[in-house]
């Protein structure tokens, strides 16, 4: 798997360069506007920069196809398992390491005294739930019809997910009346919620590339 | 130990079935895998290489069956696929890199040799490459590992002739060590003459025949002679035929010629084609 997990990062280091520079543009962002209190801004930002990153993983697929590296890689001592595991490693490092920055931020940010700890947890929460829920769904399809297949499955559900957490928002009355419920309890409950999510979704994804005929 | 057997291998995709095939490599030995476009050559490969599941009947490589758990015996294997699917983004130097993590007996400086004796870019990027280099590049990765077996798709397609010669000089230099042996297709018929000690003829997903080559142009000839000729001669001598404006060239068994014709040397491309163009009339 290391093979394929370096493979997949020189092409994330060569292909997704600007997406870092907008990842930095957002932390600027975030920070100013967090001087000044969590605004919109200060959560559109961040979100937008996890998503973003979240589907690396699913692009560098898509390049995979386009060059054949998926086909070849079946000649190398690699097994399904391990290119599928690669994606998902990839996935979690990008959106991980957006999702790490900006919890940093927020973790400065209350030590400054700008944000409350309550704050920095549901937020920090929300954001990997959000930033690694979509590829946890999205990664499956394009393991078992390929990405062409894959990216339209997950633009659906990129409005699916949109429309569910604004429904979610409505009923429980606005996002700071959300962010009042036990901070802890509800990033704990995510975190518990996504570890599930992500896990089983890697055993759906090698068990249906493991059958896919290439 | 064979490097390949299979029994029976079958394979079927829509109205195109591969095999039955029954074709033996012994190690040390160089086999050349003959066939039209879509005869079938790239599904034996990637039925050999298990990166597709067989229909029916079986294959081994090394002595690992072909399957999906081949994973210790590709560590001894060199694949070169007709469409060299590095990714495009890496320069020649990263896929030197990936390769060194994925093979354990990854040997740098052989790799880097290769590089500098095929005169490939080591810093640009593969989708930047000629075909050829593309190519060039796909060998020196399937090189540099210590492989004990070479399955190589179409490898010398896009080289230029000077750089072929190179390469199938590489290649036969590959298997002076007796527990070495390759496997490669081609549509060069004239570089698997050069190379091989074992001649498989695909067509249509059928294996026509499967000789060692020496046997293969001492047992086979052509003669030359006119339509009328040929007609008296008894039909099962005739194993391929190809008419010209002025006479007729026919494959035959030098046993069964008749006596008295001169019986010429053939090539083994000539051989394929007169065996193929018999079975297609």
């Amino acid at each position: 798997m290391k093979a394929l997990f370096l493979a997949d990062f020189y092409q994330m280091m060569t292909n997704f360069k600007f997406y870092g520079v907008f990842v930095l543009i957002s932390a600027v962002i975030t920070v100013w506007s967090g001087i000044g209190g969590v605004s919109g801004i200060g959560m559109f930002f961040p979100i937008y920069a996890v998503l973003m990153c979240s589907v690396i993983g699913m692009s560098v697929m898509q390049l995979d196809e386009q060059s054949r590296w998926n086909i070849y890689v079946q000649a190398l001592p690699c097994s399904r398992r391990d290119q599928v595991s690669s994606k998902y490693a990839v996935t979690l490092v990008s959106a991980g390491a957006v999702w790490l920055l900006f919890l940093l931020i927020y973790t400065g940010l209350a030590l400054a005294g700008y944000m409350d700890w309550s704050m920095v947890l549901a937020l920090g929460g929300l954001l990997l739930f959000i930033g690694l829920l979509a590829p946890a769904v999205s990664l499956p399809p394009l393991f078992r019809w390929g990405s062409a297949k894959g990216r339209l499955i997950y633009l659906v559900l990129v409005v699916v997910m949109a429309s569910g957490l604004g429904a979610v928002f409505s009923a429980l009355g606005t996002v700071d009346s959300a962010v009042d419920l036990p901070a802890p309890v509800v990033a704990a409950l995510l975190v518990l919620i996504l570890i599930a999510l992500f896990v089983g979704s890697w055993a759906l994804s090698v068990r249906w590339y493991e059958k896919r005929e290439l | 130990m064979n490097a390949i057997e299979t029994h029976g291998l079958t394979k079927t995709y829509g109205d195109f079935t591969l095999g039955p095939l029954d074709l033996t490599l012994p190690s040390g030995c160089i086999m050349g895998l003959v066939g039209e476009n879509g005869a079938g050559k790239s599904t034996t490969i990637r039925l050999l290489l298990g990166m597709t599941a067989p229909d029916g009947g079986s294959a081994m490589v090394m002595g690992t069956p072909a399957g999906p758990d081949m994973r210790t015996v590709k560590q001894r294997i060199g694949v070169v696929l007709d469409d060299v699917g590095f990714p495009a983004g890496l320069t020649a130097r990263q896929i030197g890199k990936v390769l060194a993590a994925a093979y354990e007996n990854w040997d740098l400086a052989l790799f880097e040799g290769y590089l500098r004796k095929l005169d490939i870019p080591a810093d640009k990027k593969f989708s930047a490459l000629s075909r050829g280099n593309k190519m060039k590049l796909g060998i020196a990765g399937a090189l540099s590992h210590d492989a004990k077996l070479l399955v190589l798709d179409e490898p010398t397609g896009g080289l230029d002739p000077v750089v072929r010669d190179e390469v199938v000089d590489i290649f036969s230099e590959f298997t002076r060590s007796p527990e070495r042996s390759i496997l490669i297709s081609s549509h060069i018929v004239s570089d698997l003459e050069k190379l091989c000690d074992y001649i498989a003829f695909l067509h249509k997903g059928k294996l026509l025949l499967c000789e060692e080559k020496d046997r293969l142009l001492e047992e086979y000839g052509v003669i030359q002679c006119d339509r009328a000729f040929l007609e008296g001669l008894t039909p099962g001598a005739i194993l391929g035929r190809r008419d010209t404006p002025y006479s007729v060239e026919a494959l035959v068994r030098r046993d069964a010629a008749p006596t008295g014709v001169e019986v010429r040397p053939v090539t083994v491309e000539e051989l394929f084609v007169l065996l193929v163009k018999e079975d297609m009339g």
